[in-house]
């Protein structure tokens, strides 16, 4: 980890992000707090539906949220003024699932790269040039396919132009919402360490969001394991996968699939059931009607994210009585 | 090797010949399946995995797509001589099907249950009660809860999960299955319905001895499942064998760079970056004779550009086609 781990970039306190579908509240994200600290990269990890991508969009305010704070070196992005607003956004930035339907397929990758240097007018337009040609070879394209469009490029280029049009206002933050998930592997190796070199080389702090435990396991310092709407485990990934204390987390990492002989068919003892609805959630702890483990009490009351040791935060019945240190 | 083969492809060469050239979707491919066992074809998009499976069950589109070469015997009978009579008593009768996404599958605008009791009425002389109830049966068979409510449902009121045990069921409907052809069965579900779906392919298996196909781009499915693999890359089968032989002791530098990729490799414990695979899949109508690996292989020599590596046989099960294979155990490799 770096040197600055301890500066708090960013810090959200039951945050909520509520959406209304058919009349019907759809509580996406339903009460999230954590810490992101400078030079990190924060795994997001959980199934469909866990609110992963609605963290990372509002964090962004690319969602209104309905309650909570949200503090970005101290300021609330949610009440910044015009100027402000646009510092904010030149600060932070984001890499999408699908570059194909992220990159805009009328316009050619020059122009996807110099439209946020116009709007945020960084610096002399004569200068732009040399900074497209600058960033794309930090991202692995040759400048002269600039004058390309989208669907000229194949899946893992294309994601290295989502790459390059998220760095072209030198951000500090990255939300990277299942930036490789739909490579296949080969190249999301290739687009991982592209990722992870830029991180080193400009000092950058990611959200990494991944439904894949294998890459959010690989990339992160620190891991949230994500369960409809909230956080159920939060530790650094090594005690997270270690020791994984939430019955979710435990599930989640033994349903995942790995190429190791030794587990062999034990990824297949499956967790029963489906993961519930976000408009009508389980009363009490919403994994409490696929617990193995579930009590009485987990039915009636949701458990409170706590601390059991140093930065190991988990919101389960089982390990209230421990006390936090 | 010969005893039980139920499923034998040999030598399978399938083209499709679009306006913008032909590409040889699959060259060479030779692939035998017991009864009642796994096996895995693996690899990335555009591998030709699906398009050798599509060949079994005379699923391809011809034209564009043309069978240029190869036999595929079922149960000893050449199913590519087949006419679609017979074809129809192949597919879904002795072999069934399971695609990726399986809402565009089932068909949204019939119940659950009828649609498997459709398949009921096709084989046997029953009505429609009777098949209904049947349907309800095989529902509660592949673990659906509430197989009696669920039935009267729609595809869409169904979770992923739930669907892709519906088309499971359907698969079973008939009465002999010998072979489930299982199309990326699990590539869009969540990891813990994932985990139950590969659960419930395996108990069957055991229960009714069917054998499966598992066409997959995911590795860790295939070390969980499969009992033997195959792994694809642009076309060409690289490398085949148990899958102690293909995870542990492969050969082929697509395999190694395949496994290395996945940032869950136990090997990387405390790793800073992954290994990765330069480069990208060459253009299949471009191919000619040469190792379609060549441009991204760390191995690569000048024989590699000119001719397509001869088979090596190491043991009954493992065999790779390379001319400078990567040498785990390095005095077998250099013996030939």
């Amino acid at each position: 980890m770096n040197d600055n781990s301890n500066h708090v970039l960013m810090e959200v306190q039951d945050l909520k992000t509520w959406f209304t579908v058919n009349g019907e509240k759809v509580l996406a994200l339903d009460g999230v707090s954590f810490q992101l600290r400078e030079g990190e990269i924060l795994g997001v990890v959980g199934e469909s539906g866990c609110g992963k991508s609605t963290l990372g969009r509002t964090i962004l305010r690319l969602e209104q949220k309905t309650g909570g704070s949200v503090l970005y070196r101290g300021k609330d992005p949610f009440s910044l003024a015009k100027d402000d607003l646009k510092s904010f956004r030149r600060q932070t930035s984001m890499v999408f699932q699908d570059p194909s339907s992220s990159l805009n397929p009328r316009k050619r990758v020059d122009q996807i790269l110099r439209q946020p240097l116009r709007v945020h007018s960084l610096g002399e337009p004569a200068e732009w040039n040399d900074r497209i040609n600058s960033i794309l070879q930090e991202t692995g394209i040759a400048p002269q396919y600039r004058n390309r469009y989208p669907h000229q490029f194949s899946g893992g280029q294309k994601q290295r132009i989502g790459v390059a049009r998220s760095l072209m206002l030198d951000p500090d933050f990255i939300v990277m919402d299942e930036a490789v998930s739909a490579l296949d592997v080969s190249i999301q190796a290739q687009i991982l360490n592209l990722l992870l070199d830029l991180k080193d080389k400009r000092n950058l702090t990611y959200l990494f969001i991944s439904h894949d435990l294998g890459v959010v396991e690989f990339v992160s310092d620190r891991i949230l394991v994500m369960y409809l709407g909230r956080i159920v485990e939060e530790a650094p990934t090594v005690i997270l996968t270690g020791k994984p204390s939430h019955p979710y987390t435990q599930a989640l990492l033994k349903a995942f699939p790995t190429t190791d002989l030794a587990t062999r068919g034990s990824s297949i003892s499956p967790l029963e059931g489906d993961v519930p609805s976000p408009i009508h959630p389980p009363s009490g702890c919403h994994f409490s009607p696929r617990c193995p483990q579930v009590m009485d009490r987990c039915r009636e009351e949701y458990p409170p994210l706590r601390e059991i040791e140093n930065g190991h935060r988990v919101a389960c019945w089982l390990y209230q009585g421990k006390t936090s240190h | 090797m010969n005893e039980n083969v139920l499923l034998s492809i040999e030598n399978l060469h399938v083209s499709f010949y679009t306006l913008r050239g032909v590409v040889r979707a699959v060259r060479g491919l030779n692939l035998q399946i017991r009864t009642g066992e796994t096996v895995a074809l693996v690899g990335e998009s555009g591998c030709g995995k699906s398009v050798s499976a599509h060949a079994v069950t005379g699923l391809l589109p011809v034209p564009p797509a043309k069978i240029e070469e190869g036999k595929i015997f079922f149960d000893g009978q050449d199913v590519l001589q087949f006419n679609e009579k017979q074809m129809r008593g192949l597919r879904g009768v002795r072999v069934g099907m399971i695609f990726q996404e399986p809402m565009t599958s089932l068909n949204p605008v019939f119940k659950i249950g009828d649609q498997i009791a459709d398949v009921f009425r096709v084989h046997h002389r029953i009505g429609k009660q009777k098949a209904f109830q049947m349907a309800v049966d095989l529902l509660d068979k592949v673990k659906i809860p509430e197989p009696e409510r669920r039935a009267r449902e729609y595809p869409f009121q169904l979770s992923g999960g739930m669907r892709q045990r519906a088309m499971i069921a359907m698969a079973l409907a008939s009465p002999k299955p010998g072979l489930i052809i299982a199309d990326e069965p699990t590539t869009a579900l969540d990891v813990t319905i994932q985990a139950q779906i590969l659960h419930l392919l395996k108990e069957l298996q055991k229960d009714i001895g069917v054998a499966v196909l598992l066409i997959t781009h995911d590795m860790g499915v295939v070390a969980q499942v499969a009992d033997r693999a195959t792994v694809m890359y642009a076309g060409r089968a690289v490398e085949q064998g148990t899958v102690e032989e293909v995870f542990s002791d492969y050969r082929h530098p697509y395999t190694h760079g395949l496994l290395h990729s996945l940032p869950g490799n136990p090997e990387y414990r405390g790793a800073k970056r992954l290994i990765a695979i330069p480069g990208t899949v060459p253009d299949l109508r471009s191919l000619g004779n040469e190792c379609p690996f060549a441009n991204r292989c760390s191995h690569v020599k000048d024989r590699c550009w000119h001719e397509f590596p001869e088979e090596t046989t190491l043991t009954a099960e493992h065999r790779f086609w390379c001319w400078y294979p990567t040498n785990l155990k390095a005095e077998d490799a250099h013996e030939r």
